[in-house]
C-alpha cells in the first residue's frame, strides 16, 4: 500500500502543488494545502484506489480542504493571492509576466468559475468528474466554463498570450 | 426536439480557443512554480498519526457506549424490578458506527419537498422571464430523471398568450399550454429550431433540458418575489425570475379595493423562505386607514400622519406621499418605511404584504 501511495504522490504532487497556486493560493499555503491532501488521501487510501478517477477522487479532497481552509480565513485575509502589479513594458517571453498575468486573470473570476477552469484545463478532468467533484450537474460545468472563457476573453493579457501562442 | 436520445455532449471550449490552448495557458500560470520533492515521508508518519488516532477515538466511543449500556440497563432494571429475560439472539452488541463522511462526498441536491407558492393562471405569467435554475433530466442508472439543479444557465422564457417559448441564443423551442388553478399541461408537440443554428453545444443542451423540463411540468407557482416554481410530482424543477425588462402581473397582486379598510400593521425583519419573520414592537399598537379616495391614515404609536396613496398599473404599484412630521421619541420605522412601499400583494389570512422596489416585504397589514 505504501509504495502504492507513494508512487501515485510522488508523481502527483507537483500538480496538486500547481493547481492550488492556480486556485489562488500562494506557493507556501499551496504545498501545506497538498500535504494535507495527501495525507488525507493516505489515510483513505483503500478508497481512492477504489475509484473510478483517482486523481478525480484526490482532487475533490483538495478542493474541500481549499474550502474548508478559505472558510476558516475569511474575515481576515483576502480571497485571492495578491498578485503583483505587472512591469510597465514587458518581455513578451518573460514567463514571469506570463504567469502573473493568467493568475491576476484568475483572480478576477469568480472562485466557481476559476475552480472549473483549473479542474478542467489544468487537472484536465473530464466534465462527468468535475461535476461529481463540484457536486453540481453537468450543465453547470458547461455554463461555468462558458461563462468563466467569456471573462477571460475579456482579459488583454490573456488574448494577447493566446495570440501569441497560438499556432 | 428531446434529449433522451442524444449522447453526452462534448464540453464547450470558448468560441475562439481550443482545449489545447488552454490547457497551455494554465500551464504557464505556474510555470514560475519552483518544484520540490513530495514530502512522502511525512506525509505517511501523518497520515499513520491519523489512522492510530482515529482508532483510539473509535475505541473510546465503543467503550463509552459498552458502559453507558450497562448503566442504562442497571438503572431499568432497578426501577421496574423485574427481571427482562434476554433472548440469546438479541444480546446487545455495539454496533460499529457508521464510518465517517467520505470528505469527497459532495451533498448538494437538494431533496424534493411541499412547494410553497399560491398556483397561477395563464395571465399571470404572461411576459418574459429569465430561467434561474433547472433541473438536470438526465440518463441515470438506466433511467432518465431529473436530478442536479442546472444553475443560471443562459435561457429566457416568455408566455405569449397560451404559448411559452424558451430561447437561447439562436435557439428556441414553442409550444402552446393549458395552466388553470396551476395545473400545466402541453397542448401540442414541441416546435423549435431544432439543430439549424451553428451555436455551442452549452446552448443545445439547455434548450433540451428546458423542453424536457416543460414537458414534463404538471404545476405551476407563484412564490415570494415573483418567483415562479415549475414542479413535476411536488419536485421543482425550475424556476424563472422576472426578465430584467418585464413586471409580471402576481396573481396575488393587491387592488385599490383590497387595500380600503382599517388595518394593524407589523414590521418584519427578515424573510425566511418568502415567511417574513414578524418584529414585535411590545405597547406599540401601529395602524393604517386606506380609503376609496386615495387617502391614507396612519399612526405608528407616537404620532399620526395624514396623506395620499396611489395604486396605479396592474402591478399594483404603490406610491404613498407622507409629510413630514415631528416626533420626539424613535418610533417604530412605519413611516419611514412607507415611503419605500411600491407593491402590494395579498397574502394568507387576509393579510397584505407592502413591498419595496425590490419586492421585499416591508410592511405587513392584518385586518382589524
Amino acid at each position: 500500500v505504501r509504495d502504492d501511495f507513494s508512487d501515485y504522490m510522488s508523481a502527483r504532487w507537483p500538480k496538486v502543488v500547481r493547481a492550488a497556486v492556480l486556485l489562488g493560493c500562494e506557493a507556501h499555503e499551496a504545498e501545506d494545502l497538498a500535504q494535507a491532501t495527501f495525507t488525507r488521501a493516505y489515510v483513505k487510501w483503500s478508497h481512492v484506489i477504489k475509484a473510478d478517477n483517482r486523481d478525480a477522487y484526490v482532487s475533490r479532497m483538495m478542493l474541500n480542504l481549499f474550502r474548508s481552509s478559505r472558510r476558516r480565513r475569511s474575515g481576515r485575509e483576502r480571497l485571492d493571492a495578491e498578485v503583483p502589479e505587472l512591469d510597465a513594458v514587458p518581455s513578451p517571453e518573460d514567463a514571469r509576466v506570463d504567469s502573473d498575468a493568467v493568475r491576476r486573470a484568475l483572480s478576477q473570476l469568480s472562485q466557481p468559475h476559476r475552480e472549473v477552469l483549473v479542474l478542467r484545463y489544468y487537472l484536465q478532468l473530464p466534465e462527468r468528474d468535475i461535476a461529481r467533484t463540484l457536486g453540481v450537474a453537468s450543465g453547470t460545468v458547461k455554463s461555468r466554463l462558458s461563462r468563466a472563457l467569456a471573462a477571460l476573453a475579456a482579459d488583454p493579457h490573456i488574448t494577447d498570450f493566446v495570440d501569441r501562442s497560438s499556432p | 426536439m428531446t434529449s433522451d436520445q442524444r449522447p453526452e455532449p462534448e464540453p464547450e471550449p470558448g468560441p475562439t480557443w481550443d482545449d489545447e490552448t488552454l490547457v497551455r495557458l494554465l500551464d504557464r500560470g505556474v510555470a514560475d512554480v519552483v518544484d520540490a520533492p513530495a514530502p512522502v515521508r511525512s506525509v505517511v508518519t501523518d497520515g499513520d498519526r491519523l489512522i492510530r488516532r482515529h482508532r483510539q477515538v473509535v475505541a473510546l466511543c465503543c467503550a463509552t457506549l459498552a458502559v453507558g449500556g450497562v448503566s442504562l440497563a442497571a438503572a431499568f432494571l432497578a426501577t421496574t424490578g423485574k427481571d427482562v429475560p434476554m433472548r440469546p439472539d438479541r444480546d446487545p452488541v455495539l454496533i460499529a458506527s457508521e464510518p465517517p463522511v467520505d470528505d469527497a462526498t459532495p451533498t448538494t441536491t437538494p431533496a424534493p419537498g411541499p412547494v410553497a407558492g399560491t398556483p397561477v393562471d395563464t395571465a399571470a405569467i404572461q411576459g418574459s422571464w429569465q430561467v434561474e435554475s433547472m433541473r438536470d433530466y438526465s440518463l441515470v442508472d438506466g433511467r432518465f430523471r431529473f436530478t442536479e439543479n442546472i444553475l443560471e444557465p443562459d435561457l429566457t422564457m416568455s408566455f405569449d398568450g397560451d404559448s411559452w417559448t424558451a430561447k437561447t441564443g439562436c435557439y428556441f423551442e414553442s409550444a402552446q399550454f393549458d395552466l388553470v388553478d396551476g395545473e400545466f399541461a402541453n397542448r401540442d408537440p414541441m416546435t423549435g429550431s431544432g439543430s439549424a443554428c451553428a451555436q455551442g453545444t452549452v446552448e443545445t443542451d439547455w434548450i433540451a433540458n428546458i423542453s424536457n423540463v416543460m414537458m414534463r411540468t404538471d404545476h405551476v407557482t407563484i412564490g415570494a418575489y415573483g418567483r415562479l416554481s415549475l414542479t413535476v410530482d411536488q419536485m421543482v424543477v425550475a424556476t424563472l425570475t422576472p426578465a430584467a425588462d418585464h413586471q409580471p402581473t402576481e396573481p396575488g397582486d393587491a387592488t385599490a379595493a383590497d387595500l380600503v379598510g382599517r388595518w394593524d400593521v407589523t414590521i418584519p425583519g427578515v424573510v425566511v423562505d418568502g415567511v417574513p419573520q414578524v418584529e414585535t414592537h411590545d405597547d406599540v399598537a401601529m395602524t393604517l386607514e386606506f380609503t376609496s379616495n386615495g387617502q391614507f391614515k396612519a399612526n405608528d404609536g407616537c404620532k399620526n400622519v395624514d396623506g395620499t396613496y396611489s395604486v396605479t398599473g396592474r402591478d399594483a404599484s404603490l406610491r404613498f406621499i407622507v409629510p413630514a412630521v415631528g416626533c420626539s421619541t424613535p418610533p417604530p420605522p412605519l413611516t419611514g418605511r412607507l415611503a419605500d412601499v411600491r407593491h402590494a400583494t395579498t397574502g394568507p389570512h387576509q393579510q397584505i404584504y407592502l413591498h419595496a422596489s425590490n419586492y421585499e416585504i416591508i410592511l405587513v397589514l392584518k385586518p382589524q
